[in-house]
C-alpha cells in the first residue's frame, strides 16, 4: 500500500501508477494529507473531467484544488501577462509551443512566482508520460516553488512519429531531483470486482517483462486468448464477426498507426460494424473542407462525388450517382426514392449553398445499398458547412474550429470502435481485440494495446513469442 | 498589509490632476497651507480603499462640481495581502513596480516587486466602482471584502465606533486574529445577552400583575386567550445590537472621553491590528485635542513603530521636529503632486519647523533682521494693509551665513523665497547674484553694510536720537556715551562725550553709530530688532530715496505680493 503521507511530505516524489491501478484515486486520497489549496495538472479535458469527478466523490471540498490541462494552465499567464499582438493565432503551429515556452519565462519571475505560492500550497500533475519536454520544463520550474508529485506510467508513454519528443520518465538526468522519491501502484483494481482478476494479474505480469525488455510468451497467460493465424480475413471471419456483435463494448486495435487504410479495409471486411476512430487533425478533415470551399455552379457534382468516394462505398456511389448527377433509374421506385436527391441537386444549379450540400450528403447518405465508412469525417463536414454558411466562413475555417473545439472538450468514444494505441490511449472496453500483435515494434505501443481490456483480451498474432522492441 | 506606491486622482473635490509617487516610504507627512487639498488627499485614500460595499458621493465631490468629467482615484500597491495575490483573485493582473527608478510597469522583469491598481471611479450617476486595473487587461471589480482585507484605517472625528466590538471594528479584528475559532466557540458578547436575556426572562415583573390580569380578562371577552402572556426583553433588540457592547471606564463610555484621548485609544487599537497584519492609517490633523508633548510623542511612536503604512497631516511645528525631513511632503494648491523634502532639509527642520507651514518665506539673516520684518508687520496691520499670516509668510532665522542654504532649500521646496540681509560678509556677497537668478528675491544693505550701519545712515535724525535714548535706557547712558566716545574722540572732551553730542546731524557720527549698534550688538535680538524696525517706520515718509526706505518699501510689497 502507498503511503500517501510518506508521498506528499517530499518535495519532490514521483508515483508510477499504471492504468488501471487506482491512481485517481491516490490523488483524491493524497489531497487530504496536504494543507491549503493544490493545482492538479493534467493533459487533456477527459482527463480534467475523471479527476473533477472522483475528487468530487471523494468528498473532498473545491476550494482544496484547482484542475487544469497544462495548456490552459499556461494559456492563463501567457494571456494574462504577454502582449496579446504577439500571441500566434490557435490554429498556428507555432502556437501551443510559444504557450508554453511563455508561460516557462513568466513562471521564472519572482512576482509570479508570488502570484503561485500565494495560490497554491502543492503540484499534482497526472499522465506525466504524456509530458513533451516543453510540458517537462514547466513543472520543473513549478516545482522550484512547490512541493511536485508526478504520476504517471513509463510504459503509456507513446507518441506519434514526427511530434515533439516525451519525457523520459526513467532518465535520471531529466527527472532529477523526483528520481530518489519513487513511489509505486502496485494493485490491478481495474480488473477486480466482478471484471477479470486474472487478467489482471497477467497484465501486470507482462508489465514485468516488458519493463525488462524479455520477450513475452503468449501462452503464459492464460487469461488471454491467443489465435495464432497467417490470415485472419481468410480463417477467423467467424470468430471476429460473432464477436463484433455479440459484444456491446468491444475495441479493436490495429498495430500500424501511420495509414488508415487497414483500418479501413477491416471496417469493410466486417460488414461495416465498427465506428472508425478519427485521429482530430487527420488530413482528410482539412483537405476535404479545402475542396468544397472551391466548390462552384460548375464544378458541384465533381465535387460532391470526390466526398462520396471518400465517406462512402464506392459500389454504392455507383448505384446512384454519375458525373452529371442523380443517374435514370429504370425501376419506379428507384426513380421515387432520389426525387428529393434530384431536386436538391436542380437547386443547386441556381446557387451553391453548403447548407444544401450538407443535406444533399445526408440524403445520399440513406440510399440503399450506401454504406458509411466514415461517419465521423462526414457528420463533421456536415455541421462545418452548416456553420461557414451561418457565419459567411470558409469550410475550412468552421472545420478547424470544430476539430480545436472537439481537442479542448474531448469526445465520448464507447460502443463497437477500431483505432490505434494512440488513439485508444486511456481508454476502457470490456473486450480487447488486437490484430496483428507481432507487428508491434515498440513495447509501450504493445502494453497500451493490451491493458485497454478490462473483461476479456483476444489476439491475433503469427507466433506465440512477441519481442516487440525496435531493432 | 498593502502600501501605496502611487496615488493618483483627478476631479476630486480641489484636486483636478495629481500623480504622486511615495515609493517605500513608510511615514508620510503632509504639511501646506489651509485649503491646499490636503484633506482631499487622505479622503481620496480613503475612498480608494474603502473597506465598505457603498459610500455616498455628492455633486460637491467632483471637482468645480462638474459631472461630466468622472472622478478617478487610483493608488498602487505593494506588500499585498497573499488574499489578494491569489490566481483566482487578482493574482493574474499584478502590475512590477522598478525600484531602481520607482515606476510602475505591465510588462513584468524579474526585479519588479508585484504590485496591484485599484482603481474607483465616479461618474455622473454617483455609483462608487471599484476594480483593479492594468493595461494589459480589461478592469476588474474588487469587491468590499477584499478591499477591507488591506486594513486601511482613518482615524478622523467620528471615532465612536471603534470602541464597539461589531464585526468590521478593529477591535472585532484583534479578537479573531487571537481566536480563530470564534465561529466554533461562539460569540462571547452573544452569549453574555443571552444570558442577560435569561435573567430578565426569569424576572417575575410582579408590579405589572394587576395591569396583566386586567388585559387578560378584557381579551377573554373579546374570545382571545392570552392567559399565558409575562413580561420580558425581546432578543431581537439585544441580539441585534451586539455593536452596543462598547469600552467602558467605569461605567463611563469611552465615547464621552475627550476628543484626544478617544483619537489615541483608537490609533492604540488600530496599532495592535497593523502588528500582524499591516494596514494603512490615515490621520488628519494629528495634534488635535493633543497637548504638544503627547502629539509629538504620538507622532515620534508611530515613526518609529508602526508596522504598517502611516499618512499624517499637521500643522504643528511640534509634530514636525520629531520628524525626518525625508518624512515631509508639501502640497500646495493646484499642485501636481507634492514636493518631497530630503535630507538636506535636516537643518532647516531643526532650526525653522514653522516655515514649512507657510507659503513664502522671508529668511532673514538673525534676529535683528527678523525683528525689523516684524516691526515691518506690525506697520503694515496699523496702516490697514494686510498682514504677513494672511498672506502665509514665515520669517525665518537665517543663522548668519547658512541663511544662504535655507534660502536655497526653501526655494527646492517649491516656497516663495526672499532673502533680507546684510551687505558686509563677502560669502555672501558672493553667491547673491546666482541666487537671485535662481528666482530668490534678496534684500540687503549698500556695499559692505551691515543692517545697523544702513538704519544710522538712512535714518531721519529725530529717529537716530529715538534709537539712542532708548538705547541708553536698555542699557545705561554710562555704557552708551562710552561705546560711541571710544570711537568718535571728536565729540571727546576731558575722556567724556561733550553735553549735546547727539543733538546736531552729524555725518560721522552716523557712522560711528553704525559701527558701535554693529560691534556693541545693540539690536541682536528679535526684540530689539522690532523696536528698530517700528522706529524706522515712523520715519519712513522722511527718508525717500534711501535705501533704508528702499529696503522697507521691497520688504512691505514682497509680503504682500512676492
Amino acid at each position: 500500500m502507498l503511503n500517501h503521507q510518506e508521498f506528499v511530505a517530499k518535495d519532490k516524489s514521483l508515483l508510477i501508477a499504471p492504468a488501471g491501478y487506482g491512481k485517481t484515486h491516490t490523488i483524491a486520497e493524497s489531497i487530504r494529507h496536504t494543507e491549503g489549496k493544490q493545482l492538479i495538472l493534467t493533459h487533456t479535458h477527459a482527463g480534467v473531467a475523471s479527476i473533477k469527478e472522483k475528487l468530487q466523490k471523494s468528498g473532498i471540498a473545491s476550494s482544496r484544488y484547482n484542475i487544469e490541462t497544462i495548456t490552459s494552465f499556461a494559456q492563463k499567464y501567457v494571456f494574462s501577462f504577454c502582449n496579446g499582438e504577439e500571441i500566434p493565432s490557435q490554429d498556428d503551429r507555432q502556437y501551443y509551443p510559444y504557450i508554453i515556452n511563455n508561460a516557462i519565462k513568466l513562471l521564472r519571475l519572482k512576482p509570479i512566482t508570488k502570484v503561485i505560492t500565494s495560490t497554491y500550497n502543492g503540484l499534482f500533475v497526472d499522465e506525466y508520460q504524456d509530458c513533451t519536454i516543453e510540458h517537462h520544463n514547466l513543472v520543473s520550474c513549478l516545482s522550484d516553488i512547490l512541493p511536485t508529485r508526478l504520476l504517471g506510467d513509463f510504459l503509456q508513454g507513446i507518441f506519434e512519429f514526427g511530434r515533439e519528443s516525451l519525457v523520459d520518465m526513467n532518465s535520471t538526468d531529466m527527472m532529477g531531483g523526483f528520481f530518489n522519491n519513487r513511489f509505486a501502484l502496485s494493485e490491478p483494481w481495474r480488473w477486480k470486482n466482478g471484471n477479470n482478476e486474472q487478467l489482471g494479474n497477467d497484465l501486470d505480469a507482462l508489465r514485468r517483462k516488458l519493463l525488462q525488455g524479455d520477450s513475452i510468451d503468449l501462452r503464459n497467460y492464460a487469461s488471454i486468448e491467443t489465435t495464432l493465424t497467417r490470415d485472419l480475413y481468410k480463417y477467423n471471419r467467424t470468430q471476429i464477426l460473432s464477436l463484433l456483435t455479440t459484444e456491446e463494448s468491444i475495441l479493436v486495435i490495429h498495430p500500424e498507426s501511420a495509414r488508415i487504410e487497414p483500418r479501413l479495409n477491416f471496417i469493410k471486411s466486417f460488414n461495416n460494424i465498427c465506428r472508425l476512430i478519427e485521429s482530430i487533425d487527420h488530413k482528410d478533415f482539412y483537405t476535404l473542407s479545402k475542396r468544397v470551399d472551391t466548390i462552384s455552379e460548375d464544378n458541384f457534382m465533381a465535387v460532391i462525388i470526390e466526398i462520396c468516394n471518400e465517406v462512402f462505398n464506392t459500389t454504392g456511389v455507383n448505384l446512384w450517382l454519375n458525373a452529371k448527377g442523380v443517374k435514370n433509374k429504370a425501376k419506379p421506385a428507384d426513380k421515387e426514392r432520389t426525387l428529393p436527391l434530384t431536386a436538391m441537386i436542380e437547386r443547386l444549379k441556381e446557387g451553391v449553398s453548403f447548407k444544401l450540400i450538407a443535406k444533399i450528403l445526408t440524403e445520399i447518405q440513406t440510399l440503399p445499398g450506401i454504406k458509411c465508412y466514415r461517419k465521423e469525417l462526414l457528420s463533421t463536414l456536415c455541421k462545418a458547412l452548416i456553420e461557414a454558411e451561418q457565419n459567411s466562413s470558409t469550410v475550412f475555417e468552421s472545420m478547424v474550429n470544430k476539430r480545436n473545439n472537439i481537442r479542448k472538450v474531448g469526445r465520448k468514444i464507447y460502443g463497437k470502435c477500431i483505432g490505434t494505441t494512440l488513439l485508444t490511449k486511456g481508454l476502457e472496453f470490456d473486450t480487447v481485440i488486437i490484430l496483428n500483435a507481432h507487428e508491434f515494434r515498440c513495447h509501450k505501443n504493445l502494453y497500451v494495446a493490451l491493458s485497454r481490456a478490462c473483461k476479456k483480451l483476444i489476439v491475433f498474432s503469427n507466433r506465440y513469442v512477441l519481442t516487440p522492441y525496435k531493432q | 498589509m498593502a502600501k501605496i506606491h502611487t496615488l493618483r486622482i483627478s476631479n476630486f473635490r480641489s484636486i483636478k490632476d495629481f500623480e504622486q509617487v511615495f515609493g517605500l516610504s513608510s511615514f508620510v507627512c503632509i504639511i501646506g497651507r489651509g485649503d491646499s487639498g490636503k484633506t482631499t488627499i487622505l479622503d481620496a485614500i480613503s475612498y480608494v480603499l474603502c473597506g465598505n460595499w457603498n459610500l455616498s458621493i455628492f455633486d460637491t465631490d467632483f471637482y468645480g462640481c462638474n459631472i461630466d468629467e468622472p472622478i478617478i482615484i487610483e493608488a498602487t500597491l505593494y506588500d499585498l495581502p497573499a488574499r489578494l495575490l491569489q490566481e483566482s483573485r487578482f493574482g493574474l493582473y499584478i502590475r512590477g513596480i522598478d525600484m531602481t527608478t520607482n515606476t510602475i510597469h505591465d510588462t513584468l522583469e524579474d526585479s519588479h516587486i508585484e504590485a496591484l491598481t485599484i482603481r474607483f471611479t465616479v461618474e455622473r450617476d454617483l455609483e462608487p466602482r471599484w476594480c483593479v486595473t492594468n493595461v494589459r487587461q480589461e478592469d476588474i471589480e474588487i469587491r468590499a471584502s477584499d478591499r477591507a482585507s488591506l486594513n486601511m484605517f482613518f482615524v478622523s472625528d467620528y471615532v465612536d465606533k471603534h470602541f464597539s466590538w461589531n464585526k468590521g471594528n478593529p477591535l472585532y479584528s484583534l479578537l479573531r486574529q487571537e481566536d480563530n475559532d470564534l465561529r466554533e466557540n461562539g460569540n462571547p458578547i452573544i452569549d453574555a445577552l443571552r444570558d442577560a436575556k435569561s435573567k430578565i426572562d426569569n424576572n417575575s415583573f410582579s408590579e405589572f400583575d394587576s395591569v396583566m390580569s386586567r388585559i387578560k380578562s378584557s381579551s377573554a371577552g373579546f374570545g382571545i386567550d392570552i392567559q399565558k402572556a409575562n413580561t420580558t426583553v425581546d432578543l431581537k433588540d439585544i441580539i441585534v445590537k451586539e455593536g452596543k457592547v462598547t469600552l467602558h471606564e467605569d461605567s463611563i463610555p469611552f465615547r464621552l472621553k475627550g476628543k484626544g484621548s478617544k483619537r489615541l485609544i483608537s490609533i492604540a487599537i488600530q496599532v495592535e491590528v497593523a502588528k500582524s497584519v499591516g494596514g494603512i492609517l490615515l490621520i488628519d490633523e494629528i495634534e488635535q485635542g493633543l497637548e504638544p508633548d503627547r502629539a509629538q510623542h504620538l507622532a515620534k511612536t508611530l515613526r518609529e513603530s508602526y508596522e504598517g503604512q502611516v499618512f499624517i497631516i499637521t500643522h504643528s511645528r511640534d509634530v514636525l521636529v520629531e520628524l525626518k525631513a525625508e518624512n515631509l511632503y508639501r502640497m500646495a494648491k493646484d499642485a501636481k503632486r507634492l514636493f518631497h523634502f530630503d535630507d538636506s532639509f535636516q537643518g532647516v527642520l531643526r532650526a525653522n519647523p514653522e516655515a514649512f507651514f507657510a507659503k513664502k518665506i522671508i529668511v532673514c539673516e538673525g534676529a535683528t533682521e527678523v525683528g525689523i520684518v516684524r516691526a515691518i508687520n506690525n506697520h503694515r496691520i496699523k496702516m490697514g494693509r494686510t498682514s504677513a499670516t494672511l498672506e502665509g509668510v514665515k520669517l525665518t532665522d537665517g543663522k548668519g551665513s547658512n541663511q544662504v542654504i535655507y534660502s536655497d532649500g526653501f526655494l527646492r521646496a517649491g516656497f516663495e523665497v526672499c532673502m533680507f540681509c546684510d551687505s558686509d560678509e563677502p560669502n555672501v556677497n558672493r553667491v547673491k547674484e546666482s541666487l537671485r537668478s535662481q528666482g530668490i528675491s534678496i534684500i540687503d544693505c549698500e556695499d559692505n553694510l551691515s543692517i545697523e550701519q544702513q538704519v544710522f545712515k538712512d535714518l531721519p535724525w529725530a529717529g537716530v536720537k529715538q534709537l539712542i535714548e532708548q538705547q541708553k535706557h536698555s542699557t545705561s547712558n554710562a555704557s552708551v556715551e562710552d561705546s560711541v566716545g571710544n570711537r568718535y574722540k571728536h565729540y571727546v572732551k576731558n575722556g567724556v562725550l561733550k553735553e549735546g553730542w547727539a543733538d546736531v546731524e552729524d555725518e560721522m557720527l552716523r557712522l560711528t553709530l553704525g559701527d558701535v549698534a554693529k560691534d556693541r550688538e545693540w539690536f541682536k535680538s528679535i526684540t530689539k530688532g522690532e523696536m528698530l524696525g517700528t522706529v524706522c517706520c515712523d520715519y519712513f515718509s522722511d527718508m525717500k530715496d534711501s535705501r533704508l526706505n528702499e529696503q522697507f518699501e521691497k520688504l512691505s510689497k514682497w509680503i504682500e505680493h512676492a
